[in-house]
């Protein structure tokens, strides 16, 4: 190094703390979302569709041609499953996302009961929350419920559809690889919206 | 004034010097305010005994009202035009209202002037007497100028007598010393406080701007508040307005809102630029404002419209704190002393007033709160040259965490129960909505008793009521408000009633034959027993908006 040449100043130690903060933050989260990881990858990895969530056209009495053609531009593998295990269905459907109705998703998946459709979900991830709360009331209108309290650790919003409701957490959370989901889920007979 | 013509300092501290009480304007309001009340309630007495024949009560109540009132007004008009001497000066010591006994000058070992308490305070040697130290000498009585005057005059003194003893300076004079040189050391890095003076000016041109364009002047309304940018979860998740975060901090619920606020900023926000600069005083004062808002996102403005400076107010008030505890080794202890007692106490004492108040904004207040506190932390003091070169680096690093702090903060807040604009609209759609059906509903009740082939009660069907509720309907349609909300149930009840309304004459219309008119008869009786519930349910919902003050 000549005499001349600028000395090279070390950032303050405060930088040093702050980034080292950021690290163990990061590997922090990164290790509780271990199970998760695959998912995050495939998104960022590959291009997966975009596509517009048919909530309206969901119904209990469909089969898994019937979502197919629902959902014609959606890669859907189907596996067989264990109701008892997953308390939803015999058989599940899904396929990764870039985007539901312009949000930010990684997975959509169906649930079939008896070969008929149970429920529906499409994960969103922490950062999509708002945006996919935003989208729903632009496709849905008004929601029609609320929950202010928790029930099973989440508080939902409600809207209603044509043969069902969709539902969406009101909490993103603080864990930033963790997931909000939106269900579709058939309207059980006489119900009404859930109390606040 | 009660002093000599000639100040001490020119007299070699050898001439007496005298201050004497001053008239004080608030005894002789205080006593005229009293003389009033016992001549009002004598008067009353009088009035009243002398209607109903009752003298007792003049005697019982209005004579002594009268003397206990006419009492301690004449007591204040007295201690009005007395004016006695509270402090005597003279070559060999001080005389004082509140001291025991003379003192010598040699005696005294030093001075404080506590300006909130209006005293001087008389720090005495101790001797074998084991006299108590300091003894007060109240000087409430004198105006601000003058007890300034007393204390220097006393200081004169005191120090000339040490100086003739070789004892030196006193610690007063030592601290006041180090706060001069520290005040002149900080006014030649920062001549001008211009940058807290302009956010002080824009909060107030914003407030003038909106009384000017009408806004109410103290208390506007929150649907007023949240149109020119009040802070609101729904707004700012769901409407993507992430700018109401700033300018939410700009706003104020009325003309008390925004003078207590800019009071609170005004000696603080000087002081705090003098320590650390004008760019990092902006930083602060910006990233605390933005912090509140976000950390507000979470509690108040889930429900409310929220708006005032008060995070950034905080943040600046946590920031010269926490500067001040970081710098304690360089700052004079008076200064040091001065920012815990004066800044960091009403900062401890607005943070626990909010929480016994519902209408103030606590979240904002605790988020620009820490923010400010850890921005006093890392930021680099204008003074402190030994680590000058790491200003910029420090912070930048501030402004770093304090943006991450804002985006973690919006993107983990819940989706809110209050939709302020689908809410607000729903409130106007019904403002016009609402006496449009009074109108048609008045207008119907003119044609009871008549047959339903009466043609002006034909007419008035068809031209008003059908038209006027289709026009409703066709309003109450555009609602967007989620059907939770009191104003959404109000204006879904008020399509039922039109809906209803309209049900009953098109069938009145239609009835042609004795049969027909026998049915629409009953059917209406119906739909009267079903409009008188549906009103029933209406009355017991009270759509209103709230707004919560920063």
């Amino acid at each position: 190094m000549s005499a001349l040449s600028p000395v090279r100043r070390p950032l303050p130690r405060s930088w040093s703390y702050a980034v080292l903060a950021i690290t163990m933050s990061t590997a922090v989260v990164c290790i509780a979302n271990v199970p998760r990881m695959h998912v995050y990858l495939k998104h960022w990895g590959a291009a997966s569709p975009r596509i517009a969530m048919p909530y309206a056209a969901l119904a209990p009495d469909m089969d898994e041609k019937a979502l197919r053609a629902a959902l014609p531009a959606l890669p859907l593998r189907c596996i067989s499953e264990d109701k008892a295990r997953n308390g939803l269905g015999d058989r599940v459907c899904y396929a990764s996302l870039d985007a539901a109705d312009n949000a930010p998703a990684l997975t959509a998946a169906f649930f079939f009961d008896g070969g008929r459709l149970a429920q529906g979900v499409v994960h969103v991830p922490w950062w999509g929350h708002h945006a996919a709360a935003r989208a729903l009331v632009a496709k849905l209108g008004r929601p029609e419920a609320i929950q202010d309290q928790r029930v099973k650790g989440a508080r939902l919003v409600q809207w209603g559809v044509a043969n069902g409701i969709v539902v969406i957490n009101r909490d993103p959370g603080w864990d930033p690889l963790g997931w909000s989901a939106v269900f579709w889920m058939p309207r059980p007979p006489g119900s009404r919206p859930p109390a606040r | 004034m009660g002093t000599s013509p000639v100040p001490p300092a020119q007299t070699g501290h050898e001439e007496k010097v005298m201050f004497s009480a001053e008239r004080m304007a608030s005894d002789a309001i205080a006593a005229g305010g009293f003389g009033l009340v016992g001549i009002a309630l004598f008067s009353m007495t009088v009035l009243a005994g002398t209607s109903a024949s009752r003298s007792g009560w003049i005697w019982g109540l209005g004579l002594p009202a009268l003397l206990v009132f006419g009492g301690i007004a004449f007591a204040l008009i007295r201690r009005y035009y007395d004016r006695p001497t509270l402090l005597k000066l003279s070559a060999a010591g001080l005389k004082a209202q509140g001291l025991g006994r003379p003192l010598r000058w040699e005696e005294i070992d030093d001075v404080e002037f506590d300006e909130r308490y209006a005293r001087l305070l008389v720090h005495i040697r101790r001797n074998a007497t084991h006299e108590k130290s300091p003894q007060a000498i109240p000087l409430k009585r004198l105006k601000r100028p003058q007890r300034r005057a007393a204390f220097e005059a006393v200081m004169a003194r005191v120090s000339a007598r040490r100086a003739a003893l070789g004892l030196g300076e006193t610690r007063t004079e030592r601290d006041m010393r180090e706060v001069a040189e520290f005040d002149e050391k900080l006014r030649a890095l920062t001549p001008s406080a211009w940058s807290a003076n302009v956010v002080v000016a824009l909060n107030v041109a914003v407030w003038l701007v909106q009384a000017l364009a009408g806004v109410p002047v103290m208390r506007p309304t929150s649907e007023v508040l949240y149109l020119w940018g009040g802070n609101s979860a729904s707004a700012v998740l769901l409407d993507g307005e992430l700018w109401r975060l700033f300018t939410a901090t700009v706003l104020h619920g009325g003309l008390m809102h925004l003078a207590l606020n800019m009071l609170g900023l005004w000696a603080p926000g000087r002081q705090l630029v003098r320590q650390i600069g004008h760019s990092q005083f902006l930083s602060v004062y910006l990233a605390s404002a933005l912090c509140g808002s976000a950390a507000s996102l979470h509690f108040s403005a889930q429900a409310s419209v929220s708006v005032g400076a008060s995070g950034a107010v905080f943040g600046v008030l946590g920031a010269l704190v926490a500067s001040s505890w970081k710098y304690r080794a360089q700052l004079p202890a008076l200064n040091h002393k001065q920012i815990w007692s004066g800044p960091g106490l009403f900062m401890v004492y607005a943070l626990v007033q909010g929480f016994g108040s519902a209408r103030v904004d606590n979240a904002a207040h605790v988020g620009g709160l820490l923010c400010g506190v850890a921005l006093g932390l890392l930021l680099v003091a204008r003074f402190d040259v030994t680590r000058a070169e790491e200003r910029t680096s420090q912070a930048a690093l501030g402004v770093l965490l304090a943006t991450a702090a804002v985006v973690v903060g919006v993107m983990t807040t819940p989706l809110p129960r209050t939709w302020h604009a689908p809410l607000f609209e729903a409130h106007a759609v019904l403002r016009k909505a609402g006496p449009e059906f009074e109108r048609l509903s008045r207008g119907l009740e003119r044609f009871k008793g008549r047959p339903d082939d009466d043609p002006e009660l034909r007419a008035y069907l068809e031209r008003d009521l059908l038209r006027g509720c289709a026009g409703i309907q066709r309003d109450l349609n555009t609602i967007r408000a989620p059907a939770w909300e009191p104003v959404a149930q109000a204006a879904s009840l008020l399509g039922r009633m039109c809906g209803l309304m309209s049900e009953a004459a098109r069938i009145g219309l239609a009835a042609g034959t004795p049969q027909e008119h026998a049915a629409a008869e009953r059917r209406s009786a119906a739909i009267l027993v079903e409009l008188r519930a549906l009103a029933a349910e209406m009355k017991a919902l009270n759509p209103a908006g709230k707004e919560k003050k920063k």
